[in-house]
């Protein structure tokens, strides 16, 4: 490269320096603006002021200042650029071959300025300019590669206008159709290429290319300094994005770098740092982001590449479903039974996943919602979720005990209760040991079903399902049908949403589907529904471009004339015929991107490209932008020059103004760290000061009715019953508390008491989606109606009626009546019957299931209408507060043993389920040894 | 004299000035009440712990006192004890305190320090307020009013010198009052000898006794000025002095300087007074003390 050349665009004004000495005399022989004050010590200074006054002299720093300020003033206004550019000594027609595809843009104005500078330097002569373009055209636009002849006026006003395209070279090609064009031209042709030193295709062509355009003339290769870096594809990984930085040659030193992730609307949403090392060629960058941003994506370019190639657009492919979770169980276990594990695994790698309540779920940007099991659904959830629904999500939900249970409510809606079809309740079972019928196998996929093209696999079979009510809808609601063609998996649009039914569990305990790969597809098929448009599989279907990437790598709006393209075309790079950029709907765009995961990028020169002729680096900067800096190097002066006044005028004390920034720092400092401090507070929400004694030691609590006389019974009962276990177990409760489910945590108690009266009210959504959070993370409720001795056959209390009001809204598992050896009848003292202040009518417990129950076999509720807190009421003496009738001593003894056995299930729950099991887990043991 | 048409104007502008000292007034009783208990305090220890003045009028006849002086009338009362009366309380003298109220004295190189003036202001009132405290008689030479005594004295001298505005009348006066006079003259003394010599000769020809303190600013003594300066003088207005370097000059300013205060010195210790220099940037306890101690030497027995 030839050393910079420094030039003055008016040298003349540079005669004005001969003015500067003359300034350095006036300025000597001006004096300084004296400081004035008042000074009582006048009165000597008057007795020598007849001394005579040496006329003081500027300082010569100040002299110098001001003299370089001029200079620097007087330089500037004279226009000093470098790189001033060279002229070439040719005749004959100039033809100019311009790379202008996206490897030019980074420094497009470097081929602006040759081309001017070609320009003048034709300017004057007759000699003639052509201009080739080597980025392919469409074959059938008029407009030709081959521009010309030119003036040299032309060719200037040409290099202000020309801009890159975002496509590669094709030099090859290009040269080969403007052949017969540059024939007529005539040999002899000083030829000039301005080449970007990159190609993107076969090496053949590019090594030809030279020697075919040497036929023509005489080459003249302008070959770029540094060769830009591209953003060559982006692979979307289940936890985070893939972009590949491709250097065409291995780096000399090591770079970093920074890629911008974007918005649709252009709003930077991340940067992430690349470090691309010595001698490598690509570096991948991961980038972690949360999927509610990822979502929203638009394009990922390289900061500071100014080029179409170091843009990515992205799509609606791209995105990736958020599914929300909620099921009966918790779910914490994460075993090969917990049908969450089998949700996950499947959905993995295509979304992003998130456990919560229904509530929040349907408030949240999921686009997908499962339903693990979900029996009754309150009123303000189901509202919420058809509401989600219709607005476009897809409600998933999968069958199981509690489903098959609600379903067998007669008056359930479906409707209402988002299920696609009415089912029957109870579901029906296979190949057990009562049943002759042998497990089904699948039979189909629904036509118009996105399952359509699924193979049925034979292997999988079905030992278990909840059945549909047979119907006019049932049967093209079904999207997946048994041998005998009752339907495995029915699906129900609505709104713009849909609602998809699976038979069976998300576990393989009631079929062998969750663990056959048909499920991972079934299921992608359903979460791709909710973010992708449906139309979108149609290779086919034409999409019309509406934003277009220019060659620097900014979206555009489509050009008028741009011709709609087929989504089969749109797949790959981008081409003459199918520009770069966004095609479609604006709210599912399909994106063409200038280079995808195949593109390799060379250096022309690691060919040998340039082998053989005249090679010049490209003209370079302006000459503008020198006169800035002298004029900025003035004003600094300048400032530096009044800052020294200032201080020899005595006006600037410098001890003050640092103190200044000195307060000004410190207060700055003090402001940020106090709001750090707010901040941490603010991170983690107060403790309820009731929740963190309840939490200290283990107590029970009753729920506050309002009625005080039934609240002072809970209290006294729960607080005899604790004086019990005092006496008797190693269990030692503090105090029983009371409660309210709306207001206070529940999880800190182990066993909750809650009288129920009459015309008690259901509690708040809150509060029952509280009360059923309790439930599946191991609490225990008693519900007591106090009713057992005023029930006569089916006839229904009012408490009773109370009662079922609430059971009603809450998710609660099938119950039975307490059957033989039941935990809660050995778990302390063996009992037959649970008497309270009366022993009439059943004590309910969760069913026992096949499938598994919820808390690990351990009921979550018991109910019934015994009176237990009236039993075991005491004042503080120990003197019973209810009379207990007859045979008072051994009734009472009775309600104690049953509190006592029910508080043992409440705290060891599983563990005394275990024992009862002990006889049938050490057989299996000695079998396994044996 | 002023023409008649002003007067109405100068007597506003008389009033508004009054106004503004008066606002000062609170607090440089303050700042000067203050003083005047360190200094007190530092001073007289248990003085103050005695039944009051009368204590102080009769001591006990010790061997070497004159037999004539012994108060028979008070030694009667005892049987044991002879007691003198001290003449020196009966014939109590008036110290005459004044204050330079001239521009020169409204000066301070920097805000942090008061200015000469407002310095020899809380000198002064200080002072008062301690002798009026033993008992002693001050008054203000500037006005022709009656010396003060007992509590309030220090307030009504204090409200007296506040209201003062500036004069360029700077020479101490002589106070035509008879009795014993004591003077203590705060001023800057920037005054050409030969109007100041008559008249401290004419003071110490009333066989007064005076106490010169020379009130000045660190920046008139030190003299730091240097560069491009034009000095301004408020006093005489007359045509400012320009320096090309101040700096040049600080050598023959401290030798003038130097000489000036060695000519005061030399005129006290002609006519036995006492003079004492006290910096602005000094503390004034330390000049209260010195002043204390030499104008009261017989209190502090």
């Amino acid at each position: 490269m030839l050393p910079a050349e420094l030039g003055f665009s008016a040298p003349l004004i540079l005669s004005a320096l001969v003015l500067l000495p003359v300034i350095w005399l006036i300025l000597r022989a001006l004096p300084q603006a004296p400081r004035r004050l008042a000074f009582p010590g006048y009165f000597f200074l008057k007795q020598i002021s007849n001394t005579e006054e040496t006329p003081s002299r500027t300082p010569w720093y100040i002299l110098l200042l001001r003299l370089l300020i001029l200079a620097a003033v007087i330089i500037a206004l004279a226009g000093p650029f470098l790189n001033a550019p060279e002229r070439l000594a040719r005749s004959g027609p100039v033809l100019i071959v311009l790379d202008d595809g996206w490897a030019a843009a980074d420094n497009w104005a470097l081929r602006q300025n040759t081309l001017a500078g070609i320009a003048s330097e034709v300017d004057g002569t007759d000699r003639q300019v052509w201009l080739l373009r080597t980025t392919p055209v469409v074959s059938g636009q008029t407009e030709s590669a081959l521009v010309g002849p030119m003036t040299a006026d032309q060719l200037s006003r040409l290099s202000d206008t020309i801009e890159p395209v975002a496509l590669a070279s094709d030099r090859g090609r290009v040269l080969s159709a403007a052949a017969s064009a540059l024939a007529s031209l005539g040999d002899g042709l000083d030829i000039r290429w301005l080449s970007d030193g990159l190609f993107t295709g076969p090496d053949i062509d590019e090594r030809q290319f030279l020697r075919r355009l040497d036929d023509y003339g005489t080459v003249t290769a302008y070959v770029p300094d540094d060769l830009p870096l591209v953003l060559s594809s982006i692979t979307y990984r289940s936890d985070s994005l893939q972009a590949v930085v491709q250097s065409p040659t291995s780096m000399i030193a090591e770079r970093a770098g920074q890629v911008n992730i974007l918005a649709r609307d252009g709003r930077l949403i991340e940067q992430t740092e690349f470090l691309l090392p010595e001698g490598a060629t690509q570096a991948n960058v991961e980038i972690d982001l949360p999927l509610t941003l990822r979502n929203e994506i638009g394009q990922i370019r390289l900061a500071g590449e100014r080029s179409a190639a170091a843009v990515q657009l992205a799509d609606a492919s791209t995105r990736r479903a958020q599914v929300g979770l909620a099921g009966s169980t918790d779910g914490t276990s994460g075993t090969l039974l917990d049908s969450r594990f089998y949700l996950q695994q499947a959905l993995s790698p295509y979304a992003l996943f998130r456990t919560d309540t229904i509530s929040n779920l349907a408030t949240s940007d999921a686009t997908v919602i499962i339903l693990d099991d979900i029996g009754r659904l309150r009123d303000g959830d189901a509202e919420a979720l058809a509401a989600w629904v219709a607005e476009g999500g897809v409600l998933i939900r999968f069958s199981g005990p509690v489903l098959a249970d609600a379903s067998q409510d007669a008056s359930v809606n479906v409707e209402r209760s988002l299920l696609p079809v009415p089912l029957r309740g109870g579901g029906r079972a296979f190949g057990g040991a009562l049943t002759w019928e042998e497990p089904q196998t699948l039979g189909g996929f629904g036509e118009d079903s996105p399952f359509a093209d699924l193979v049925v696999a034979e292997d999988v079979e079905i030992r278990r399902q909840v059945l549909a009510r047979p119907g006019a809808d049932t049967s093209e609601r079904s999207w997946a049908w048994l041998e005998d063609g009752t339907p495995l998996v029915t699906a129900r649009a609505d709104g713009n949403g849909l609602i998809v039914l699976f038979h069976v569990t998300a576990a393989p305990d009631w079929s062998d589907l969750p663990i056959s790969g048909l499920f991972v597809d079934m299921l992608r098929r359903l979460t791709a529904l909710s973010v992708t448009e449906t139309e979108r599989r149609d290779p086919d279907r034409a999409v019309v471009p509406r934003r277009i990437l220019n060659g620097f790598g900014r979206l555009q709006a489509a050009p008028d004339d741009a011709r709609p393209v087929s989504v089969a075309t749109a797949d790959d790079v981008a081409s003459a015929a199918v520009p770069a950029g966004l095609y479609g709907d604006p709210d599912t765009p399909l994106a063409v991107n200038v280079l995808n995961s195949d593109s390799k990028i060379q250096a022309l020169e690691a060919i040998g490209a340039f082998d053989g002729i005249a090679v010049r680096a490209y003209a370079g900067m302006d000459v503008s932008q020198l006169a800035v800096w002298f004029l900025l190097l003035a004003l600094v002066l300048f400032l530096i020059d009044t800052l020294v006044m200032l201080h020899l005028n005595g006006k600037l004390i410098l001890g003050r103004s640092s103190r200044a920034v000195a307060i000004l720092f410190v207060a700055s400092v003090c402001v940020l760290s106090l709001s750090v401090t707010d901040a941490a507070a603010q991170i983690r929400p107060p403790i309820d000061p009731k929740a963190a004694d309840a939490a200290l030691y283990t107590r029970f609590a009753y729920v506050v009715t309002g009625d005080r006389e039934a609240d002072e019974i809970s209290r006294a009962g729960l607080y005899g019953l604790s004086q019990r276990l005092r006496e008797r177990t190693a269990l030692e409760p503090a105090d029983p508390e009371g409660v309210s489910p709306e207001r206070d945590e529940l999880s800190v108690y182990p066993l909750i008491y809650w009288p129920i009266l009459p015309g008690a009210s259901v509690p708040s959504e809150a509060a029952l989606a509280r009360l059923e959070a309790y439930m599946a993370r191991g609490g225990l409720i008693i519900f007591d109606t106090r009713d057992g001795d005023r029930v006569f056959g089916n006839q229904q209390t009012e408490e009773g009626a109370a009662l079922r009001r609430i059971l009603e809204q809450l998710n609660i598992p099938p119950l039975e009546p307490v059957p033989t050896g039941h935990v809660l009848r050995r778990s302390f003292y063996l009992m037959d019957d649970f008497p309270g202040r009366n022993s009439e009518g059943p004590v309910w417990v969760e069913a026992r299931s096949v499938t598994g129950n919820v808390n690990d076999g351990v009921t979550p509720v018991i109910i019934s209408g015994r009176d237990w807190a009236s039993a075991w009421a005491i004042d503080e003496g120990g003197r019973p507060l209810r009379n207990m009738g007859g045979a008072s001593l051994a009734a009472r003894e009775a309600a104690y043993r049953t509190g006592i056995n029910i508080a043992m299930v409440a705290l060891t729950g599983n563990y005394k389920v275990d024992q009862l099991q002990a006889e049938a887990l050490l057989d299996q043991l000695g079998e396994e040894q044996r | 004299m002023r023409q008649p048409d002003h007067t109405s104007s100068a007597r506003e502008a008389l009033h508004h000035e009054a106004e503004e000292a008066a606002g000062s007034l609170p607090s440089l009783l303050l700042e000067a009440d203050h003083l005047a208990n360190t200094v007190l305090a530092g001073v007289h220890g248990r003085r103050r712990a005695g039944s009051g003045e009368t204590f102080w009028q009769f001591r006990p006849f010790v061997e070497g006192d004159v037999s004539t002086q012994i108060d028979w009338r008070q030694s009667a009362r005892n049987d044991d004890r002879l007691y003198i009366r001290q003449r020196e309380w009966e014939v109590a003298a008036t110290a005459w305190l004044w204050r330079d109220p001239g521009l020169s004295m409204d000066y301070a190189c920097t805000d942090k320090l008061p200015s000469k003036r407002r310095r020899a202001d809380v000198l002064a009132t200080a002072l008062c307020s301690l002798l009026a405290r033993a008992g002693e008689r001050t008054g203000y030479a500037g006005s022709n009013r009656r010396p003060y005594m007992g509590r309030r004295a220090a307030e009504t001298f204090a409200a007296e010198i506040v209201d003062e505005g500036f004069s360029t009348d700077r020479l101490p006066p002589v106070v035509s009052a008879a009795g014993e006079k004591k003077y203590v003259i705060f001023s800057d003394f920037f005054l050409p000898p030969v109007e100041l010599e008559p008249r401290l000769k004419a003071i110490a020809a009333e066989r007064a006794s005076a106490h010169l303190v020379q009130v000045i600013d660190p920046s008139e003594e030190d003299y730091r000025f240097e560069g491009r300066t034009e000095f301004l003088d408020r006093v005489q207005g007359l045509p400012a002095l320009l320096f090309g370097d101040a700096a040049a000059v600080a050598g023959e300013y401290r030798k003038l300087f130097r000489a000036h205060q060695g000519w005061l010195e030399d005129m006290c210790r002609h006519y036995g007074w006492s003079f004492m220099t006290h910096r602005t940037d000094h503390t004034p306890e330390t000049a209260l003390i010195a002043l204390y101690r030499a104008l009261a030497p017989e209190a502090l027995v």
